[in-house]
Order: structure tokens, then sequence, then C-alpha cells
């Protein structure tokens, strides 16, 4: 096989995992400011470094972070040992509830919606500020929020967003009837997908496509405009290489999904926390999707977290 | 958030109320219209499946030569596994072909590049049983008959033609009945590539939607029963045109039938 067939092979099967990442939700904001600080602050954290394993779920964005994480903390003393692609949530929460490890990544939005299903937050803080909460029902802490997201985003082509002036959502209101629109397919029933493109920026397409939920066949059929617009992971590499716009999602119908490390409460200390803490402070979406790209380019994960963790400064 | 087998989802008397209602069969996205574009898409597959192994069949069967290699080949084919084979070349050759243009009423505009991989995959389900059977068909025949066609002056390819392959016929319709039913069933992973349809599209949204009381697993099931229905109806019908199509003095007939 030629090498580039692999690597849109790779490509398939990382952007086909990643969708279990995030499940739930939300845009690209960028610009939301992380909240200040992070766990726990009714009890002060111990101040010795300790020793943590972190766990990652089983696609290629989920490793890269825990080795973020795992490089920063490294950094600041912590003994780390990195226990990477468990599995989906049910399973690594699950290790974590047995104490086979301690910590492991996660996106805000989904772990809250996972926690208490019943959730209605929506922006950054909002959803950050409720997954404490229910995190600490059951004894994990949540670290400090990343501006970076993997989160659901409505994209389009950099020729359709010049074409019908596109930056936000909303801008395809009076377009998007002779338009069509690909995504998976509970993206037509999902209270976030077709009923709230209707409801709340009254975007109605004149044709829906379910597509699988693999970013690569999301690419292929938005590229050669199959579709008008996908519902693509922010996170995705296709929107760098393929030179995508993401349409902004100014009131928030995607619930936010920042990338987070959620401890074992009695695993935290302080040092993992500023170490978290400092990752957060640095990581963007697009730097985010920029690692996961050298990733599914076939880049080792704990080297392309170790170059930028250095590249950064935080260790 | 629904996921869990038997956890948040709906009922099984969900399935009666969809098949009830008659909003989930007329439409371009009803039951009805993917129905037809099943059978639509099965008829093309089986189509140029017949025309790549009868004449292939034929040859090897008259001939004796390339059995082995052909049998070889089929039982390899045979191990393709669908779903993978498919989804590499949606990721592979779908990006390649540029064809904008759709077959009204069958596939809409843009599907060609995903239909595509789906045909090649299903030929490759459908070519094997209908090539083994018409050689095995063939080779099978009293060598008599064979000599008799020769000696009355036919030549090589007017006996493979007119005296053997007719005399085949209950054989090679047999493969011809076993690659249909299979393209049928199999089909419904063709709806993993977007645009086709089918009633496979049911059951590949449905799985990635499962609670919904409308596109989840009461559509899928409703699917699965009308492929059952389909696979059942089809095979009487071709039942039927086997025993028009074979000549009075090959046909086989149930010893006990009442008439």
């Amino acid at each position: 096989m030629r090498p580039g067939i692999l690597l849109t092979l790779a490509a398939f099967a990382a952007t086909a995992i990643t969708a279990c990442g995030a499940n739930g939700s939300s845009a690209v904001s960028e610009n939301s400011t992380p909240v200040a600080s992070a766990t726990a602050e009714d009890s002060p954290l111990p101040s010795t470094p300790g020793a943590v394993t972190i766990g990652s779920a089983n696609f290629p964005e989920s490793e890269l972070l825990a080795y973020l994480y795992a490089g920063a903390m490294t950094a600041r003393g912590v003994q780390v040992t990195v226990h990477a692609g468990i599995g989906e949530r049910p399973a690594y929460l699950a290790a974590l509830n047995d104490h086979s490890i301690g910590a492991v990544p996660e996106y805000t939005g989904a772990l809250l919606s996972f926690l208490h299903p019943a959730t209605t937050a929506k922006t950054p803080n909002d959803v950050y500020n409720e997954l404490r909460t229910y995190a600490q029902g059951r004894d994990l802490a949540v670290g400090r929020y990343a501006a970076a997201q993997d989160v659901d985003t409505i994209t389009v082509t950099r020729a359709t967003a010049a074409r019908y002036h596109l930056q936000s959502i909303g801008d395809l209101k009076d377009v998007a009837p002779t338009l069509s629109l690909g995504a998976p397919a509970p993206f037509r029933t999902v209270p976030y997908g077709i009923p709230a493109l209707k409801n709340i920026y009254g975007v109605t397409f004149g044709r829906f496509v379910p597509l699988p939920a693999t970013g690569s066949i999301a690419r292929t059929t938005l590229v050669k405009g199959t579709v008008d617009a996908a519902d693509i992971f922010s996170t995705d590499p296709a929107i760098q290489r393929d030179n995508l716009i993401s349409l902004t999602d100014p009131q928030n119908i995607f619930a936010a999904e920042n990338v987070v490390p959620v401890f074992r409460r009695d695993v935290l200390t302080q040092p993992m926390a500023d170490a978290c803490a400092a990752v957060a402070t640095h990581l963007t979406t697009s730097a985010l999707a920029g690692l996961v790209t050298k990733v599914v380019d076939g880049v080792d994960p704990a080297a392309a977290a170790t170059s930028w963790l250095a590249e950064e400064g935080i260790t | 958030m629904t996921e869990d087998a038997g956890n948040g989802l709906p009922g099984l008397h969900r399935v009666q109320i969809w098949l009830n209602d008659p909003g989930n069969w007329s439409g371009s996205e009803g039951m009805l219209a993917r129905l037809g574009e099943h059978i639509e898409y099965t008829a093309v597959i089986i189509a140029l499946a017949v025309l790549v192994a009868v004449p292939l069949g034929t040859a090897i069967g008259s001939t004796g030569r390339g059995t082995v290699a052909a049998a070889a080949a089929a039982n390899a084919l045979r191990a393709v596994p669908t779903l993978g084979l498919l989804v590499l070349l949606i990721v592979v050759v779908s990006p390649r072909v540029s064809i904008g243009a759709g077959i009204p009423g069958i596939i809409p505009s843009g599907g060609i590049p995903y239909f595509l991989p789906a045909l090649l995959v299903l030929l490759i389900l459908a070519v094997p049983p209908i090539l083994t059977s018409t050689y095995a068909g063939i080779q099978a025949i009293d060598p008599a008959v064979r000599d008799a066609a020769r000696g009355s002056g036919m030549t090589a390819l007017h006996a493979a033609i007119r005296i053997e392959l007719p005399c085949a016929i209950p054989v090679v319709m047999s493969g011809i009945r076993s690659a249909t039913l299979q393209v049928i069933a199999n089909l419904t992973v063709a709806a993993y590539a977007p645009l086709v349809g089918g009633l496979g599209r049911f059951i590949v949204d449905g799985d990635q939607n499962l609670s919904d009381p409308r596109f989840g697993y009461p559509a899928m099931i409703a699917a699965g029963l009308g492929i059952a229905a389909l696979v059942v109806a089809t095979d009487g019908a071709l039942k039927a045109l086997q025993r028009q199509i074979s000549s009075p003095g090959i046909r086989i007939r149930p010893s006990k039938r009442p008439s």
C-alpha cells in the first residue's frame, strides 16, 4: 500500500474514534476565558508532588492529552505512569473508580452529560461549574479547563464561506434552504442538532445527508461538494489541511467541550493541579488540532507531547 | 446517552407503531422508496455479476481449463470482509471519483462516487457463487451429451451455448439465487456510504440513533423485516423463473407433487 493510503486510513480510524470523545456538542469559542482556578478549594491540596497513573480513552487525541498532562506533571516532580488506550468513557471511568488509574483527560460537556444527562449547561463556564459539582459527588476533582475544545462544529469550505459571507451559523439563515448538511444520523433528532439549528438560528437546510460518524468521510463529502456544510469535530485535522471554515456558534447550541483533566480526589496534589493548569493556559483548539494532526500522521503521541510542552516553555 | 440496550429504549411495540405510520412508508425517504432502491441496486448488481460470471464459468466448464484457478479465486473472494473492503474503498476510491451527476430515481446527484465502492464490494460477493455454479453445472453434464453435440457438427462454442449452458441451467440458477440472496442481505452495509439508499439506510442510521422512536431501532427492525420479506419473495420469483427457463427435459420435478 502506498503511504498516502495508510495515512488516510489512519486518519479515518482516528477520526472514527474521536467521535466517542465528545458525544454532545459546542462551538469553537476560543475566546472564552478559562476560569481562574481549579479544584476543591474547600480543602487545601497536599503540596508534595505525589504519584499518579494517568489513563486515556482509546483514540489518539485522548492519548496525546494524557501525555501532555503527564509531561507537565513529571516536570514538577510528580511520579507519573501513563496507561493509554483504556477504552470508552464507561471503561476508563470505571478504572478511575476502582483506583486502577488516578486521572484521565476528559471533555467538560461530554463528561457532564455522562454524569448528569439532564444538564442544560452550554457555555464553557456553566458546563465547567456544573461539572465540578457532579464530579465532587463522585469523589472526583476536575483540573482547570483549557480553551481547547473538541466539539461539533458546522463547517464549510472556504469557497462556500466566501460566496455566502458566512462567519457564524446564523449567517446560513437565508441560504440554508438551498444547501445540504452532512452529519451523523442522530443529528437529525438530537436536541442540539437540526432542532437547535432551526429553533435557535432559524436555519433549515434544504437536504440532510446522514454520514457515518467518521471525520474522513465527512471531509470527503464536504471537499467534493457532495454536501455544502458538515458537522465536523473542531480538532479534525481536515479543518487545517483542507482550509475549511468552522462557523462560530454564538448561541452555544453545542455545549462546550473544553479539555479538562479529571482526578480521583484522594490522588490530586497541588503540583499536579499546577502542572495541568499550565497545560490548560497554553492549549488552544488550533494547537490541539495541530498536535492531533501530527499524531494521526504517525508521530508518537508521547514525542509530540514532549516537544510541544518544551516549545511552550511548560517543561 | 441512551445507548445501553434495554435501558431507555422504547419498547418493542414501537415497531408496530412505526409500521402503521403511513409517513414512514411514503416519500423519498420512506420504506417503499428504500425498498425500490434495494430492488434496483440488487438487479443492477446481479445483472453485472451474471454478465461476468456466466460467460467465464461456461468457458471454464466446457474447456476444463482454469478450474483450479477459478475455484481458488472464487474462494478467496468469498473470504473478503464486505464491510471492511467497503470502508477502505470509500476512503480510498470515493475522493478520487469526480462524477457530480446522479441517476434520477436511483442515485441522488453526487452519490456515484459512494455507490461505486458498494457496487464493487457486492460484485465481489455475487460473482463467486455464480461462477462456481456455472462451471460446476457444465462439468456435471453427461459427457455423452457433449459428444453428441460435437458429433452432430456443432463447434465447441455452439455446443457450449446451445447445449451445455441450457443443460446446466438448474445449477446455474441455484448460484444466481444464492448470489441474489447474499446481495439483498449485504446491501444493508452499503448504506454505510453516504447518499446510497436501500433498506440499509434505516439500519445504518438507526444504529447511531437507537433510542429515537422514528429513526432509531423501530426503523431498523422494520427494515430488517422488509429485507427478510424481500429475500423470501425474490427467492420464490427466481424459483419460478428457473422453472420457466429450464428445458422440460432436465426439469427437476418433486416426485410426490400432486398435480
